[in-house]
């Protein structure tokens, strides 16, 4: 890059960067030690906190045992059924939270596709704690099988031959040479829906409800604490962050080198 | 956010280019439909002035108050955040100008009774925020209505509360979708909503619903805002407010 490149660069590049990074020296500025300390104190701050612990846990559960299966199914092929499937999984990474919100309660509300089926069986989906982890599973399921199955796509077919010629049976193969050598990938695609199902607020709202303790995740519980108490909102935005960062320091620390 | 993100968006867009005068009146979320026949009404009355209703939950509006928004009128669904926000030197004196009565609202594919007191065999009730003025009357009513059929029964009717929605609208909306059994709206959210069977909550247990309106300290349209307010409360606002089921104010 020559030195006229450079200075030409530098102007956008920091714009953007304060741009991205303002926002969240605001929030901990705003954010006092005693906020923190007082969201805490609150059992509407506890139960948003373990709901969503909880919630995204079983969430990322499910993404993982359902999710490892498909996106090893996709590597391994690239005929037209397939992309047709890859679009499938791309769609709710692409649409709107409120848009799957309404989806969602027109296949598992009780007047929508399977509602009367479910209702059969004394089931009803919406304003329920299952319904906060069906939106999160909806929402952080295309990111750990887009990764993955990139991750996948980078093992040799020739390793898991050899695995199998060696006496392998073809779970163990896979269990025991295709999910290592795409474990980073397999790892940061878990990271990354995992956070994406914490984030989840629009599909939640319109889909879960929200009642404290039941389907108040900690991202509806701050717009509730907004309208009141702005302490409360501030500080839990900010636990949020510094999970976020966590996160990403994790991921650097176990996820794919930035080469892969 | 929403409030924050609305109120930046509100902001870029009043600077510059004031001319005709906009005037721009918060206004609570049971107020969709009138207020809108309002704005019309007064912009053929007023040709020159461009209304624009900014609808949400008054407990949405006094935030975005709180936050510095640019707008003119507060029209609240109760005379809490109004006062709130006078005592906080951000509104200037707030007048009653409509009224308004809480109802049970239940799905038409609810096939019990209507009677309140069995309000404990629905299945999924939907309520407002308590922050929400819906939410606030409901309470009211609930501890009121719990003297009469005591604590076991507002026990049983909190166990059916399956959301608290942020504003009056989202709540019924739950109802109208099928999705829950019940709400405790407005009157005037029932009307003309086939999906909606309605049971008036008895007097002696019916907090009194009432809508006040007032001037931000702020304003950058004072003259059309004192105007607006005058004609909300004049016997043609009056007329409107009452062909859309408000009654009329009540102090």
């Amino acid at each position: 890059m020559t030195r006229l490149d450079s200075r030409l660069s530098a102007i956008p590049a920091w714009v953007l960067l304060l741009l991205l990074a303002l926002p969240v020296v605001g929030l901990v500025f705003a954010t006092s030690p005693s906020d923190l300390a007082h969201a805490l104190s609150l059992d509407s701050t506890r139960s948003a906190l373990w709901l969503s612990m909880g919630t995204t846990t079983l969430a990322l559960f499910l993404v993982v045992v359902l999710g490892t299966p498909l996106a090893w199914r996709l590597s391994r092929k690239r005929d037209s059924p397939s992309r047709w499937v890859m679009l499938v999984v791309e769609l709710p990474v692409v649409l709107p939270p409120t848009v799957l919100g309404i989806a969602l309660l027109e296949t598992f509300g009780r007047q929508g596709l399977l509602g009367p089926g479910l209702a059969a069986f004394g089931m009803s989906v919406p304003f329920t704690t299952t319904a906060v982890i069906l939106a999160q599973v909806m929402v952080g399921a295309p990111l750990y099988v887009l990764t993955a199955t990139a991750g996948f796509r980078a093992v040799d077919d020739d390793l898991i031959l050899v695995a199998r010629t060696l006496g392998a049976s073809p779970s163990r193969a896979f269990l025991s040479v295709a999910i290592p050598a795409a474990g980073a990938s397999l790892v940061s695609g878990a990271g990354l829906a995992w956070a994406r199902a914490l984030g989840e607020f629009g599909a939640t709202l319109m889909f879960a409800g929200n009642l404290p303790g039941k389907t108040q995740t900690l991202t509806l519980a701050v717009f509730q604490a907004l309208e009141q108490d702005l302490a409360q909102a501030r500080a839990i935005a900010l636990i949020l962050v510094c999970v976020a960062v966590l996160l990403l320091l994790l991921l650097r620390a176990f996820g794919p080198r930035s080469s892969s | 956010m929403w409030a924050v993100s609305a109120l930046l968006l509100l902001q870029g867009c009043g600077e510059g280019t004031r001319s005709p005068p906009v005037l721009t009146v918060l206004a609570a979320a049971s107020l969709s439909e009138v207020f809108p026949e309002l704005e019309q009404a007064y912009e053929q009355a007023h040709s020159g002035v461009d209304v624009q209703v900014s609808l949400a939950g008054s407990q949405v509006l006094a935030t975005q108050v709180r936050y510095g928004i640019s707008a003119d009128v507060f029209a609240s669904a109760n005379v809490r955040h109004v006062e709130e926000l006078i005592a906080e030197g951000l509104l200037e004196n707030g007048e009653v100008f409509a009224s308004n009565e809480l109802v049970l609202a239940l799905s038409d594919t609810w096939e019990g009774s209507l009677d309140l007191k069995n309000l404990v065999e629905v299945g999924s009730l939907v309520l407002g925020t308590p922050e929400s003025p819906i939410g606030s009357y409901t309470e009211r009513f609930l501890e009121r209505a719990s003297g009469v059929y005591g604590d076991d029964w507002l026990g049983a009717v909190r166990s059916r509360v399956v959301s608290r929605e942020s504003n009056v609208r989202l709540a019924a909306a739950k109802v109208i979708l099928g999705e829950a059994d019940a709400a405790i709206v407005y009157a005037t959210d029932c009307l003309g909503q086939e999906a909606l069977r309605c049971v008036p909550v008895s007097e002696e247990l019916a907090p009194k619903v009432s809508y006040h309106q007032a001037r931000l300290v702020q304003s950058p349209a004072a003259g059309p805002a004192m105007a607006w307010m005058e004609f909300v409360e004049s016997e043609v606002g009056l007329e409107v407010l009452q062909r859309f089921g408000f009654g009329g104010p009540v102090p």
